[in-house]
């Protein structure tokens, strides 16, 4: 297969702005990217209920002076267990432009959350119906993909292909600003294992509006005759994000003073918002009453990780080495020395 | 129990079990082997230890004089004592650790012998912590005790009962009467919504 280079977009491209609303309950994005001339336009609506997880997708761009369009629609189970999520589901996709392909296999992702980092991880794999639309001559074909490998279809007629596509990807959020990293393998008839990459950045500008942009080498969509590429994308999304779900293991929420434990793989994570301190400690019996320092991962945020399970805990906090005290939220019971220890209870 | 106490605080240092390394290493070694002693005789009655353990370390850290680490040491081997009487002898430890808060929070023996002849089979530890927390949110032990009842009546699982505690407070923070919010949770569960 040929690897001309090309200074264009994809429709692929155009899905990952849309990919990550994955966080939006109930939303819709729009991304718009120029490169040359060639625009194109992606939306996304995802709804979650217990765990069920359906979402459509749907984008269409102008690359190679003509028009491609990809719709998929996925319906999937996501469990979580700590900070993990574990995915299942299957996809139907449909791709119009110069070959027409038609699709449906088995989704696999999962993802985990590291503080401000997830890292996460997708495979699908899709036996494609692909044909070709009239009036795409085989030299245009040609000069876009290289020539159809052997027993691929030729212009007219159609064949059952079987691709899969691996994606793993790391995410760093910090306030308004979030970069990402992905890594693609796809694989299938004539793609032999094509590898790409992807980089971007996207900042929040209001409530509902980011705007991103990436550059990366995306490996070749053979469905539709887009060859491997390089590809730069600036998008304006519209995103609708929704709170971080609620582990089972939260108590309380972040909020000033009030203690918030979320549940992580090997136990639980300690957050507290207390402004203008320049020290916070974390004592009680899950620590055999010796005190922890928390970490201040932003203004006035303060975590620390713990090897704690499930139980019924006894807790105090001290701030810039003053006395122990209870931490908001939490039902104050005499520790018997004259002062009081918060009763903190982990599911 | 109180001659027990006075033969803790009287006894050589040598007639204890086996040595909790992490009492030994922090608390001062007469107040380790008084506590010692108090964690070994809880062990021989078969109740646990462990919280003895913890309120040591706890006064040890914050800083309380060695004879007042004793006292509440001595004063929690009490409680213990009492909620397992309360509870039966079928009770398991975390329902006696359970017991023993309520006992703290200021809740006496019967209420707790009688929420456990209100479930008689099921693990009680989830409904007396709640009943627990509302008391020491300011409810009367009899509110406390009566709304740990109605939950239990209405079948409400220990997860319900987590959940209860945040909902009846955000219900009365609102506005509700404490016994409006409860009654109406009850009704929530009995209705079969088990919605967090």
């Amino acid at each position: 297969m040929s690897r001309r280079r090309w200074a264009a977009i994809s429709v692929g491209s155009l899905l990952m702005p849309a990919m990550t609303v994955a966080q939006t309950r109930v939303g819709l994005a729009a991304a718009t990217h120029v490169s040359g001339a060639t625009l194109g336009l992606g939306g996304d609506v995802t709804l979650e209920r217990r765990g069920l997880t359906f979402r459509i997708l749907g984008a269409g761009s102008r690359p190679f002076r003509r028009f491609e369009g990809e719709g998929r629609a996925e319906l999937g189970y996501q469990h979580r267990i700590g900070a993990a999520t574990f995915g299942l589901g299957l996809a139907g996709i449909q791709r119009t432009g110069p070959g027409l392909s038609t699709g449906v296999g088995p989704v696999v992702s999962t993802s985990a959350e590291f503080g401000a980092l997830t890292l996460s991880g997708n495979f699908s794999r899709f036996t494609a119906v692909t044909g070709s639309l009239p009036g795409f001559t085989t030299e245009a074909r040609d000069s876009l993909a290289g020539p159809a490998p052997t027993g691929g279809p030729g212009l007219g007629s159609t064949t059952a292909r079987v691709l899969g596509h691996l994606s793993l990807g790391a995410q760093w959020q910090r306030g308004r600003l979030a970069l990402s990293g992905r890594m693609m393998r796809r694989t299938g008839l004539g793609l032999e294992g094509q590898r790409g990459w992807l980089l971007g950045a996207g900042w929040q500008v209001g409530q509902w509006t980011r705007v991103s942009a990436s550059v990366g080498r995306m490996p070749a969509q053979e469905a539709v005759y887009l060859p491997l590429r390089n590809q730069v994308t600036f998008g304006l999304a519209f995103v609708r994000r929704r709170p971080r779900p609620e582990p089972a293991g939260v108590v309380t929420r972040v909020d000033q003073m009030v203690l918030e434990i979320v549940p992580i793989t090997d136990g639980h994570r300690f957050r507290i918002r207390i402004p203008a301190a320049t020290r916070v400690e974390l004592n009680g019996d899950f620590t055999n009453w010796q005190p922890v320092e928390l970490g201040r991962t932003e203004a006035d945020l303060w975590e620390t990780t713990l090897p704690v399970g499930a139980g019924v805990y006894h807790v105090n906090l001290r701030i810039d080495g003053g006395t122990w005290i209870v931490p908001a939220g939490l039902a104050a019971a005499d520790d018997g020395f004259g002062g009081h220890a918060g009763v903190l209870r982990i599911p | 129990m109180w001659l027990m106490i006075l033969l803790v605080a009287t006894v050589p240092g040598q007639l204890w079990q086996q040595r909790d390394p992490r009492l030994w290493a922090r608390l001062p070694a007469s107040v380790a082997g008084q506590i010692q002693l108090l964690a070994d005789s809880a062990v021989r009655v078969r109740l646990p230890a462990e919280p003895l353990i913890q309120k040591a370390l706890e006064g040890h850290s914050k800083g309380a004089p060695g004879d007042r680490i004793v006292t509440a040491v001595a004063a929690l081997l009490r409680a213990l004592e009492s909620a397992r009487s309360a509870l039966g002898p079928s009770a398991v430890e975390s329902e006696i650790m359970a017991g023993a808060e309520w006992l703290r929070a200021g809740g006496t023996a019967p209420h707790l012998t009688g929420l456990r002849r209100t479930a008689p089979t099921r693990q009680l530890a989830a409904a007396i912590a709640m009943g627990t927390d509302l008391m020491t949110r300011g409810w009367t032990e009899n509110d406390a005790a009566a709304a740990t009842d109605r939950f239990l009546t209405a079948k409400a699982t220990d997860r319900d009962f987590l959940l209860l505690r945040d909902r009846i407070e955000q219900a009365v923070r609102a506005g509700s009467s404490p016994k409006a919010a409860v009654l109406s949770e009850v009704r929530r569960l009995e209705s079969g919504d088990r919605r967090p």
